[in-house]
């Protein structure tokens, strides 16, 4: 009995599965995409609330982005798809000198990778937002070349692209074996067939690990979840993503912002984090996130919330991704432990796991890899997560 | 109790069949009064008389005659492309179909690209009329996988979770 072949099999069709597919489908490979989910981006690409930033302090994240940046702003024009993405920027905000001197330390590493992010005082900075609560607003640092873009159509913008090119998505089907032979991947079995593949892409987001066990290996990624809300739609009155950095009881960061259609979309970052595959609501998000957000713009106070969810952020011991291939078996590849920031290094990821497969790797290409070497050792935590 | 339809709709002395949370018959209800709630939008209270051990387990009151659940007698006519569908996002009968024909079997796959069920509401309109264009196109239920309902089920502003009542602080 034959059994369909592909050279690259992809594990998740989300946030990073998806465009990555595309381009490998663009670089003339023959892809499958299996996901065990009904359809398109239906684990945590669509709980993403849509932030794109290159404004990172690492070197990696800030090169993938970049080019993610380029992809999503370039892609009405390219294929004629609206994926709403703004090039509105965002604002850190800074009430408190000890979030100041945070923000302007890391300014000057921003600046020496290029960066386009500056300090703005009050003053300056209420131009830009208007709405900020001027009480003891010390300033902020504004990029205006990052943006947002919408998970949802832009997952099923690359899956369109990638399918008209020749890429295979198959839904509701969970792999269940990765098959080696001779030290090398040959192919995966799920529930429901087998396909042979010289590679085989681990993209699985949250659920990582679990199939890195299929080949006896243990990825470093945990879930913890983050919930999000949305406003109903008003006519536009913000255009950063406005993040505030600032320590709560019970939360870390928080940040909010306005789609394209009107929306305005919220998320907290829980500290302690809430470990696990959890994705039930909680009657305590919107009391602490509402708190919080309408003391730094108290005009929200009067936007009506529409509706709130939960989503993973697979995160690994120092908070960067893990990609590269395996020590063994060879053709097992590792784009795993996004850390949250799946949806905006995904495109840009994309095409470096292509460049991996095909052996046409840059120099810039190798310095990103090494930074997120799976065999690195980490360290502390980065600056801003 | 409360009663989500107008209030004349119903009135004192009328007999109606009081439900327990599973919908369960509990017996006949006497209306003994109707009153709207003061600023309130329309739903009224129903005051209404019932043995005793039946007064607690009550959660609702018959409305629609039986008819209503039976089997019409004729197919309903299809959808027209134009006829909306999700009234809160304006989605239409045809841009779903289209979506269907193409192989979508996921509502929420659906939702996110037509964004149906992602308006006010959160889809208790347009969940019932997307299953009927699954029905069809020849889909069968067992197929298609139903929206993930998500809280909030009535639009709270900001301020109230805040305490600040929804005005600016």
């Amino acid at each position: 009995m034959t059994i369909p072949n592909y050279d690259v099999v992809i594990m998740g069709a989300g946030s990073v599965g998806a465009p990555a597919a595309l381009a490998m489908a663009r670089d003339g490979l023959t892809v499958l995409v299996l996901d065990a989910r009904p359809s398109q981006g239906q684990g945590s690409n669509k709980a993403a609330i849509g932030g794109v930033r290159a404004t990172h302090s690492d070197v990696a994240k800030i090169r993938l982005s970049l080019r993610t940046i380029e992809i999503m702003s370039g892609w009405e024009e390219a294929y004629g798809q609206d994926i709403e993405w703004r090039g509105g920027g965002y604002v850190f905000v800074a009430y408190r000198d000890v979030e100041e001197r945070k923000l302007k330390e890391l300014l000057t590493r921003q600046h020496m990778h290029g960066l386009n992010i500056d300090w703005y005082d009050a003053h300056a900075l209420l131009e830009i937002v208007p709405d900020l609560n001027p009480d003891e607003l010390l300033g902020g640092t504004f990029s205006p070349g990052d943006g947002h873009c919408s998970p949802l159509l832009a997952g099923h913008a690359y899956c369109d692209q990638a399918t008209r090119l020749g890429a295979t998505f198959r839904y509701n089907e969970r792999v269940t074996g990765i098959a080696v032979h001779g030290g090398r991947v040959r192919g995966v079995e799920t529930d429901r067939g087998r396909y042979g593949a010289d590679v085989v892409v681990n993209a699985a987001g949250a659920w990582a690990r679990e199939l890195g066990r299929l080949v006896g290996l243990d990825h470093p990624v945990q879930p913890d979840s983050h919930e999000a809300g949305i406003t109903e739609p008003v006519a536009p009155f913000l255009k950063p993503m406005v993040v505030d950095i600032r320590p709560a009881p019970g939360s870390a960061n928080y940040y909010f912002h306005q789609l394209a259609t009107g929306q305005v979309a919220f998320c907290i970052t829980p500290d302690p984090p809430i470990l696990g595959f959890d994705c039930q609501e909680t009657s305590s998000f919107l009391p602490q996130v509402s708190r919080r957000m309408v003391e730094v713009m108290p005009r929200l106070a009067r936007l009506r919330v529409r509706r709130t969810w939960r989503g993973l952020y697979p995160m690994t011991p120092d908070g960067s991704p893990l990609v590269g291939w395996a020590d063994a078996p060879d053709g097992y590849l590792m784009a795993v432990g996004m850390c949250g920031q799946g949806f905006m290094l995904g495109p840009g990821l994309g095409e470096l796991l292509s460049r991996l497969v095909l052996d046409r790797l840059t120099v810039e290409d190798r310095e990103v890899l090494a930074e997120l070497s799976p065999d690195r050792v980490f360290a502390g935590e980065e600056v801003l997560k | 109790m409360a009663y989500e339809f107008p209030a004349d709709s119903v009135s004192v002395g009328e007999q109606l069949v009081a439900l327990d949370a599973e919908g369960a018959v509990l017996g006949s209800a006497e209306v003994v009064d109707v009153q709207p709630i003061p600023r309130g939008d329309r739903t009224v209270v129903l005051k209404l008389r019932v043995p005793a051990p039946v007064a607690k387990r009550i959660a609702g009151v018959q409305v629609q005659g039986s008819w209503a659940s039976s089997p019409l007698p004729e197919a309903l006519e299809p959808l027209t492309d134009e006829q909306i569908v999700c009234r809160c996002e304006r989605a239409t009968a045809g841009e779903i179909r289209e979506l269907i024909r193409r192989g979508y079997r996921d509502m929420n796959e659906i939702k996110a690209v037509v964004r149906a069920g992602m308006g006010a509401c959160g889809g208790k309109t347009c969940s019932s009329l997307i299953a009927r264009l699954f029905r069809e196109e020849g889909v069968t239920e067992a197929e298609v996988v139903p929206f993930r309902p998500r809280p909030v089920f009535v639009e709270v502003p900001l301020g109230v979770f805040a305490g600040t009542d929804g005005r600016e602080s």
